[in-house]
Parts: C-alpha cells; structure tokens; sequence
C-alpha cells in the first residue's frame, strides 16, 4: 500500500531514497532549509577563458569579500574555498548553537546538501568492510548498480578491483591529464616493488563523473572548472537527483523549512515532525505514515535526541560517532618539472591509491589529485620563502605539484559521542560533539605517511618537507555511526533495514547508521544503503 | 537578473554599498548623482556601473532610467547643514517625485533610506527629521513594495556626525547637554552597507520599517568620553549644560547663522532622545560581524589622520610597488580598483589594526620593490601575523585571477632543465641575501618597538 512519506534533508541520502520509494509508488514530501545554488557563470568557458572574459574574473574566483583567499595564518588548508560554493556550508537564521570538543564539524543546508562540494569518489565497500554490517555485499551490490546507473560512475578494472568490488554501470575512465598518465606508467614499472614492498596499488578513481552522455547530462567536456562548480553537471551533485524528484507528480518539495523534531504517542509512533518556515518564523506540523532522517549524522542525530527530550525528557547520549581522519601530502614529480601546466582537464583525483594491511578492514585509501586549476595563491604563501621566490619555484614546477589525500578508517568508541547540552539559550539545546582520536592515531599516522612518502618516491615524486598536513577532525565531513544498525534490536539502534529500535516509524537513511567507517569516501554507500532501505522497508 | 538604480550612489553611504554590489547579480547598476568628479569614479569597478548625472528634482533627468530598472536604492538626502527649507525640498520633495517617477515607470521594488530620528517623540526643531518623517510617509503611501530602513548614527570615513562630535570631545572640558544618559547604537557605514545588501538580497519588501544600528549601545556621555580618550590619553572633565534653553536660544540664530554653528539645533535634539533600534531580522541576522564602537572610534580616527583621498593614493603606491615586486609589471585600472576594493570589503585586511612595527613595515614596504621584498622575507619567517602578508597574499590572488597577469603563475621558464636549475639556484641566492639584509635593517626597528610596546604595557 502506498504510504506518505516525509523525508528530512536533501543530501545525497535523501535524494536517492526518494527516487526509489517514487518509483515504487509512495508519496514523498521533503523537507529541507534548501540554499539554492548559484546558475553557473558562462558554462562554455574554459577555466582560463573566465580570467580573460569575465567583466570582474577576480570577484568571480576570489569572491565579494575576498573569503577565496587563503591567509598563511588560516587553517593550513591548499584549496581556498571557492565562493560560488559558499552557499553550501551557510547557516540558516537561528541555528542550533554547538558545543564541539576534538571535532570541527561541518553541516549543510543547502538543496543537494555537503555532497554539493564533493569530489565524485565512488568506492564500494567490500565484504571485510562490511563484517559489522547486517549484510554482505552481495546483498548491497543491486543498489550499488542501481545507484551507479542514476549518478554515472567511471572508473576501470585495474589493480584496486581487489580493493573496490567492480559493479555494473561502471562508465570507461575519463581521459588522464599528462601527470596522471605519467605517474600510471610510472606505476607500471615500478608495480612489482609497490605490491610486494609496501603492499600498495595504483590504479583509477571510481568518480561520478560521466565520461559520455547519459539521461539529459553531457560527458565531461574538460574545461578545468571541476573545483569551481561543474558548469555542465557532467561531475554528478545530488541537486540534480532533487531536479528528477521535482519532476515526479508524488513528490513535494518543502523549502525554507527547519525540521525541529517529531512529536510521538504512547505507542511510539510520531504523529508529526514540528518544524519552523524560515520564511515568516511560524511553527508547521508536517504529518506523514513514516519519516525518513537524511539530514546527515549531526542534524539526523540531533532532531532524533530532541525529539526524546520533548516527548519524554529523556537526554540521551549517542556514543560511536566516526569520521576519517585525513592527510594531505603535497607531492613534486620530478619528471614534469618545467613542463607547462595543463589546465583544460579533469582536475579532480583521477587515481587513487590503496595500502594493503594486514586486517582488510583497516586498508589506507590514497586519492591523487594531481593539481591543477586551483587557485595558486595558497600554496606559494604556504612555503617558507618570500613571495617572489615562491612565485618562481610555483610556476616551474606547477605541472609537477599534486596532493595526495590519506584516508583512514574509524571504528565506534563509547568516549566520542553526541549529546544534548544547555547553552544559553532556552528554546533549543545546544548539540553537543566530543571526539577523542583513538590513543594510537599517532603511531598509524606516522607509519602511514612513511609508507606514502617511499610509495611516492617510487613513482618519481618527493614530499617537500614540512608541508604535510593533518586535518583536524571533522574536516573530512564522512560522519557516522551515532545509531548503528545491527540485528540486535537494543535502544538508540536501527535494525537491518535502519528503522529506529525506538520510534516505530522513523528510518535514518544517511551515515547514522553505520556501525562501521572504512577508509574509503562513504557518499556512494549512503546512496546505496538508502536505496536498500527504500527498496526492502516499503 | 535585473537592474538597480541608486540615488546618491557616490555618496557616504552609497560608496561603500556600491563596492559590494555583486556586478553578476545584476544586468546594469544605474549610480545617480549630481555631478561625477574623479574621486567618485573610482569606486564603478565594473562596466556594469553607469553613472547618470541627475539633479533629483528635475524628473526628466533621470525618468528613462526608472523604465529600466525593477528597484530603486534612495539614499540621496541633505544631512549637514543648511537652511531648513532645503531639507524639505531635497529630502521630502525629492523623494515624492522620484516616488511617482518610479511609480509611472513600474519600478517593483523601493528601499528608502530615512534616519532613526524620524521616531523621535519631539522633532519640531529638528527640519532633517521632519523632512524625513515626511518622506517616509509619501514611500508608504505610494504603492510601491517598499522598505524603510532608519539607521542611527552613521561613523565610518567621511562621516558628516563624526567632525561635529569630535570637535566637542575633544575640547579640555566637554560640554554634555542635557543628563548625558541618552542612548545611541552607532553603526560602521560598511555594517550600514552590508544591511542594506541583506534587505536587497533577500528581498525583504514587505512594507516594514527597519531600525539600522551597531552591535552595543552606550550613554551620549561615555561615548563623547571615549572619543576624549582617544586623542587625549585620559577622562575627559564634563560640563553638563540644560539642554532646553541652548535648543530655544540656538533656535533663534539657526536660521541666519547656520554655516558658523558647530552643531545644528536638529543634532542637538539627539541629545536628549535615545537613538537606540528595536531588534529585527537584518540587525539578527548581521549584528555579528558588524564592528564594536571601540573599534568603530580607533578607525575612524586612523582615518581621520590619514585622510580619505591619502589613503586611497596610499593604497594604490602599495599597488604598484607590491606589483612590480611580485611580478615584475605595473597593475593595470582593474588590479589597482580590485586592491582598493579588497581594503574596503574584506574583513582580513580590515582587523586588527596594523600595530606600529606592522605599519612602519608597510610604509617601508611600499617605497620600493626592493625593500618589499626585504619586508616579504623578514615577515614570512618572523611575523607571518603582520598585516603587510595579508596585503601582499591578497594582492597575489589578484594577480593571478587578472586578465593582465594571470599567466604569469602558468607558464614555466623558458629554457633548459640545466637552465632551471641555475635559476633555482639564483633565486636561493637572492631569498637568503634578501633575509640576511632584511635581519639587518628590520631587525633592529622590530625589537625597538616591540620593546617600546613592552615598557609602554608595563607602565
């Protein structure tokens, strides 16, 4: 029977749990705060073409208050962030106010939600990966496919296939830019001492990216502009899932709303999700058969505790929530020294790199991107010359600069935890967020980052030193874990299919529910596992 | 997109709102003003920004470009001194017209800018307000969508209330009139700015009256003793003087002797009315980046000493050294706009206020590219929090978005690996020769100062 479902958030979760439960029949109201993303500016230029065309370049790249640059006294980052995406991480008015110890978060509110600003890395987990979960792969893998066919992923067949189950729907690799050819044919030579010495593998990024036409969208046209927004939607966002949505007669779109929490009978069953129209500060009821959390871990988590604390005044406290630590390591190849830049191609990672151990679980995932049109400005100021001497050194050795991104899994720990708080202010309690890296991060990071930098070293490539950063966390926005699925139906849980163990008719479909957090970027997993719910609970 | 017209775009307020105007979000910016001097141009950094030369009581001077526009800024207004009768004539008469001008041209959207005195309980004296009051009566029954946005005291560069009120603070003795405990909410003209875009891009016209002011309050009294402190280092001494019969006395010689008066008897009338705002959305939602008074005072008087007009020619020497310095060219009318422009809108180069040593580096800096390079190198390795990194990062982000500059952060060296090779080792050379000399002379004037500071704390 057809049911009225009401979905919080729309994130990649969100979108593709929708399009399922649309094809099936149901009728979805989504609701979402909503940040409309800007028309992209002058879609057929080319990255250098908006230098030379555009009437103002340096407020397009750069931004009205200048928030695009980078100050060596910032936060160690080497991408400024650009401003036509700052929409994505803009509060709405009268947020909820956070507590955070350990863990700088980052939430959206915007239509598409964080994956807005993704890089496209789409890697299915694998059976090892999967132990904690109530499911094999073989289980995930139709909604892997199904997944793959709506957003186009491309990729190959290559040596990560022993790390990445290889899927249906799986599009030819883009063209390589000069420096990821090269570091592939490095690769090739140098492959038998990289498998047996330091247990790594080299082969191409699954990224979201189409590499020839598919449904209304245009193979990736290589105009360098990946970072600055995808002019042509060749690089997949979930906002153009919520486009198909819009289009389904069944689907309602509720913008401008700030979901606050569900209200519930003595049964357990919610009658209605309170929620607040920013657009005049009322308070709406939205009513439905069964809601749907995608609001992402921290704000899905969050109106799951206050929704406890106004309908019993229960406080509760939601331990195991992850995230993958990250490092990034800029890298100089040799070989490409004075060689001219290429800025009319795929900018995004177009190999990674995988790091076999000894437990399967805990395998390092190395994303390369091999940098490109990101703006100049924040590496030259990073090194430890004066401007003009790091200008020169930028601009030789600019094709053979690139950053290589170290991801980490992350297991559930009681000490790293959400929880409500007081605050100051009366009318919401504060989110509060406490995170304690495990106590021998420091020993995994340094024997990790050995182990790249000789990798490295194999392909043709030095490390500068002093320029490795380590990301705080919360900066990789991969959260998890706060109401683990399992078979065991205990409190603060979800079963199998994700449903709450503690109101009958509520599902978290984003990374809530996930007991376990491997290194792999876990956006194409979510859009999975809200599929599968989509498919096995309604 | 659409086009935006605004009144008195090359005005106190109209500058600073005009430099952050996002050009892309909209097909044309029609700037009025009476006259278009020099000054003024510099601050249409986009062909997008046409300045119309107008005189706003004569329609036909500016009627075609209402047909061309769905919304109308009007912050033209006469708001120091002069006869009251012009009050009413450009303040009151003008808006009527520019009203039904914009009526008849189907212009859908009308912010006004009007004053925080227009809620004062008594105004008889005080024309501005009665002007404004007036107007703002002839916006809400126009028809129009419309906004009013009353901002309280206005303080930035060039504000036309901040000679008035430092002439009595600094005085030996100042002179309060009335109790002194009348409250203000002043605001930084770029907070004022910002507002103003938020109720643009927001589009916040639904007939309501914005109340405009800073994030703190304060008493009449302290404030006129803050700006004391500033200039004098100490309290000031006070004189309280009865409000009423200075109003009836001034009344009667305002009207002949207008220009020799230091206040007007309308300003006065500030004195014994609380020029505080009623909390709404746009004050909410930017009352947290706007600047505290403190640092509102200690800018407007750097500025006060430098100079407006200075300061931009200051800015653009910077430019051009710190150009040629890093790339070897001189900056073109783009990347000289875009660097003023960063100065005023980018909250980086705005706070803190550069310390003596950070703005002695500065000053030494912008001489020649040869001692910014000295200064470049001394600070990336011992004061990489100075200012002077922050202008020259933001001018290297500017150079390299540039049609004029950008490929030179793309293309390699001409020439060989061996080639590149000796030129690396030139360049390693000049950077560690640069250092040493930059030890030399900075070094000294660095720990002098910092010493200076040091005692000057512990006394």
């Amino acid at each position: 029977m057809a049911q009225h479902l009401v979905v919080v958030g729309s994130g990649a979760s969100a979108v593709h749990f929708a399009l399922s439960v649309l094809e099936k029949g149901h009728k979805v109201t989504m609701i979402d705060v909503g940040h409309a993303p800007p028309q992209p500016v002058s879609p057929g230029l080319t990255f250098n073409e908006l230098k030379t065309k555009l009437d103002d370049p340096v407020g397009y790249f750069l931004g009205r208050r200048y928030e695009g640059v980078v100050h060596a006294d910032g936060d160690g980052e080497y991408y400024g962030f650009p401003p036509s995406k700052t929409y994505v991480f803009t509060p709405p008015d009268d947020d909820i106010d956070l507590n955070t110890t350990g863990f700088e978060p980052l939430r959206s509110f915007a239509q598409g939600g964080l994956a807005q600003t993704w890089t496209g890395g789409s890697y299915p987990l694998n059976d090892a990966e999967l132990a904690d979960y109530p499911f094999s792969y073989k289980d995930l893998q139709p909604y892997y496919e199904q997944v793959a066919r709506r957003v186009g992923i491309s990729g190959d067949d290559d040596d990560l296939s022993r790390f990445f189950p290889t899927h249906d729907h799986l599009l030819p690799g883009l063209e390589l830019d000069e420096h990821s050819q090269l570091l592939a044919d490095t690769y090739r030579n140098a492959k038998h001492k990289l498998n047996n010495g330091f247990h790594a593998y080299l082969g191409r990024s699954r990224i979201a990216t189409l590499s020839r036409d598919q449904d209304n969208r245009k193979a990736c046209s290589y105009t360098g502009r990946c970072l600055w927004g995808c002019p042509s939607q060749s690089l997949y966002t979930p906002s153009i899932s919520l486009g198909q949505c819009n289009n389904h007669p069944n689907f309602t779109y509720m913008s401008r709303v700030y979901a606050s929490h569900f209200v519930y009978d003595d049964h357990k069953q919610i009658k209605h999700l309170v929620a607040r129209s920013l657009a005049d500060g009322q308070v709406i009821e939205v009513k439905g058969d069964s809601f749907i959390l995608a609001a992402g871990t921290l704000c899905s988590s969050y109106i799951f505790m206050a929704s406890l604390l106004h309908g019993e005044g229960r406080l509760v406290r939601l331990p195991g929530l992850m995230d993958n630590r990250q490092l990034l390591v800029p890298f100089l190849n040799l070989a490409m020294i004075g060689k001219p830049f290429q800025p009319d191609s795929y900018q995004y990672h177009q190999l990674a790199m995988g790091i076999e151990t000894p437990d399967p679980k805990h395998y390092v995932h190395c994303q390369i991107t091999t940098l490109k049109t990101a703006l100049a400005q924040p590496i030259i100021t990073s090194m430890p010359l004066n401007l003009r001497t790091a200008s020169f050194l930028f601009r030789n050795l600019r094709s053979g600069l690139g950053i290589l991104n170290i991801n980490l899994h992350d297991t559930r720990r009681d000490d790293n935890f959400l929880t409500l708080d007081g605050g100051s202010r009366s009318d919401q309690p504060r989110l509060a967020i406490n995170y304690t890296p495990p106590h021998d991060e420091p020993q995994r990071l340094k024997r990790t980052l050995h182990t790249v930098k000789k990798c490295l070293w194999q392909l043709g490539c030095v490390v500068p030193p002093g320029m490795t950063y380590t990301r705080p966390m919360g900066a990789s926005v991969h959260y998890a874990g706060t109401i683990p699925m399992s078979d065991n139906p205990a409190p603060l849980t979800a079963s199998p299919t994700c449903r709450s163990n503690d109101l009958g008719n509520l599902y978290f479909v984003d990374g809530t529910t996930l007991p376990f957090l491997p290194a792999k970027n876990l956006t194409f997993t979510l859009m999975a596992n809200a599929a599968r719910v989509a498919d096995q609970a309604f | 997109m659409s086009a935006i017209l605004i009144t008195g775009a090359t005005g106190f307020v109209g500058r600073r709102l005009l430099a952050r105007i996002d050009p892309a979000s909209y097909d044309k910016v029609y700037c009025l003003g009476r006259h278009v001097s020099a000054a003024s141009l510099t601050v249409y950094n986009n062909d997008k920004f046409e300045h119309v030369t107008a005189d706003l009581l004569d329609p036909a001077s500016y009627a075609d470009y209402l047909s061309r526009v769905n919304t109308v800024v009007h912050l033209a207004a006469i708001t120091g001194k002069c006869p009251p009768d012009q009050y009413f004539r450009v303040n009151r008469d003008a808006t009527d017209l520019l009203l039904q001008q914009a009526k008849k041209a189907g212009v859908k959207r009308f912010l006004h800018v009007s004053t925080i005195a227009v809620k004062y309980p008594n105004k008889d004296l005080y024309y501005y307000a009665l002007a404004k009051e007036q107007a703002e009566y002839a916006v809400k029954q126009s028809g129009l969508s419309y906004t009013i946005a009353r901002p309280t005291i206005v303080l930035g560069p060039k504000s036309p209330i901040w000679d008035a009120l430092t002439k009595l603070a600094k005085l030996p003795v100042v002179p309060i009139f009335g109790h002194g405990q009348t409250r203000i909410q002043p605001i930084h003209v770029d907070d004022l700015a910002d507002s103003l875009l938020y109720i643009l891009e927001h589009d916040l016209f639904n007939g309501d009256t914005i109340e405009l002011g800073g994030p703190e309050q304060i008493t009449f009294e302290q404030f006129l003793s803050d700006i004391h402190r500033l200039y004098h280092g100490k309290d000031p001494r006070t004189l309280h003087i009865p409000l009423r019969p200075v109003i009836a006395l001034l009344s009667l010689v305002e009207r002949p002797l207008y220009k020799a008066m230091p206040l007007t008897v309308g300003q006065l009338c500030a004195f014994h009315n609380d020029s505080t705002i009623e909390p709404n959305a746009v004050f909410d939602a930017n009352k947290d980046r706007m600047l505290g008074i403190d640092q509102m005072l200690q800018q407007a008087k750097d500025q006060e000493q430098l100079g407006e007009h200075a300061r931009e020619n200051t800015l653009d020497q910077q430019c051009q050294t710190f150009t040629a310095y890093l790339v070897g060219a001189q900056p073109d009318g783009y990347i000289l706009s875009k660097y003023r422009q960063a100065h005023s809108t980018s909250p980086q180069l705005s706070e803190p206020l550069p310390c003596a040593t950070d703005q002695a580096f500065i000053t030494i800096a912008s001489k020649h590219p040869w001692l910014t390079r000295l200064v470049d190198s001394y600070t990336r390795i011992l004061a990489p929090h100075y200012i002077i990194r922050r202008k020259l990062t933001v001018l290297l982000a500017i150079l390299e978005t540039s049609p004029a500059t950008f490929r030179y952060f793309d293309l390699p060296d001409p020439g060989s690996k061996a080639m590149l090779l000796l030129r690396v080792i030139g360049n390693a050379f000049f950077f560690t020769l640069s250092l040493a000399l930059s030890l030399v002379v900075l070094g000294p004037i660095h720990l002098l100062s910092s010493l200076r500071s040091s005692t000057k704390r512990d006394a």
